[in-house]
């Protein structure tokens, strides 16, 4: 089935456009230590959430697939505060002072570093020339259509904060089958009550 | 002999402070800017905690206790993130020192003599 295909093209997408600024994974148990992400600070896992599969009126023939992909966005960081002050022997109680009233929380700066992380993977996922998820063939509906935070928590020294964003498509699904199944033929011929010759509703070749 | 007061505070100078022991040297920096040094007291570098699925961990997140008495100006609950202290890097007097942020302080040590500090982490902004 093309699901799979369409998640490991995800996958490629953002990895291919992450330039550094994030790291991209499949799907991983959702244990990540905050350790884990500290290098990048932030991680982008991608898994293929649902389908639904609406009947078709034959039963036969390619089966529409509507699927949700979840693209977990992970950030992590420390506080924030201008250490090249703060360690300088030679900084005077003015300059620590301002560097100390301009540090920022780790809550605040995940929150940041959130903002920023889904900002990128959309325009990634959303852009025209990516219509079809860099996977070069047609792919139906592609869209975002949420996007949501969870709760900052602290693991250890960082804080973390996690955002799950949503991707749906459409593809039409082939199922193989080894062994066609062939249906009866139905007899549906007509007889006509007056009809000597059997020969009514039959068209004359010319 | 001395009442239970000057009691408590030896045992604390003894308990926090001594360098031979557990006392560890700690450098406060207030929001002014000023720099309080000479002050010991036991730093506790790693705690156990619980992550957000219930499973016990160790994490890294330093707790320093210090005598409300030495201490020059104390930290007051509404002062997180704007208090730098500076500590031993690992639980050794000569060891080269990390800075970090005070993440709150226990708002408990008027009475009982001893105030304790939680660390955050910093990076360079």
């Amino acid at each position: 089935m093309y699901f799979r295909t369409i998640s490991a093209g995800i996958v490629s997408l953002l990895g291919a456009a992450a330039s550094g600024q994030y790291r991209v994974v499949g799907y991983q148990e959702q244990d990540v230590a905050s350790d884990e992400i500290r290098n990048t600070e932030r991680l982008v896992q991608v898994r293929y959430k649902r389908g639904e599969f609406p009947r078709s009126g034959s039963g036969r023939g390619p089966i529409a697939h509507h699927m949700d992909f979840e693209i977990m966005l992970t950030v992590s960081s420390a506080a924030g505060v201008d250490l090249t002050i703060l360690e300088n022997p030679a900084s005077t109680p003015t300059q620590i002072a301002t560097a100390l009233a301009a540090s920022e929380s780790a809550s605040k700066r995940v929150n940041d570093s959130m903002d920023e992380l889904f900002d990128l993977v959309y325009q990634v996922l959303m852009s025209g020339p990516n219509i079809d998820l860099g996977l070069g063939f047609r792919i139906g509906s592609r869209w975002v259509p949420d996007f949501e935070k969870g709760d900052v928590y602290n693991r250890g020294e960082h804080a973390v904060l996690t955002g799950m964003l949503r991707v749906s498509c459409q593809i039409d699904e082939s199922v193989p089958s080894a062994t066609l199944y062939q249906f009866d033929d139905n007899d549906v011929s007509l007889t006509f009550e007056g009809d000597a010759t059997e020969r009514a509703g039959v068209k004359e070749a010319p | 002999m001395t009442n239970l007061r000057e009691q408590i505070e030896a045992d604390l100078a003894e308990t926090l402070e001594d360098s031979d022991e557990f006392g560890l040297p700690v450098i406060l920096i207030s929001p002014d800017g000023v720099e309080y040094d000479a002050v010991y007291g036991q730093i506790l570098y790693d705690t156990r905690a619980y992550d957000e699925v219930g499973i016990e961990v160790l994490d890294h997140m330093p707790v320093v206790t210090v005598r409300r008495s030495s201490l020059t100006r104390v930290p007051l609950p509404d002062e997180k993130g704007t208090w730098a202290v500076k500590i031993p890097t690992t639980p050794s007097s000569t060891a080269a020192t990390t800075t970090f942020l005070l993440g709150h302080a226990s708002q408990d040590g008027g009475s009982i003599g001893f105030i304790r500090l939680y660390l955050s982490k910093a990076v360079q902004a």
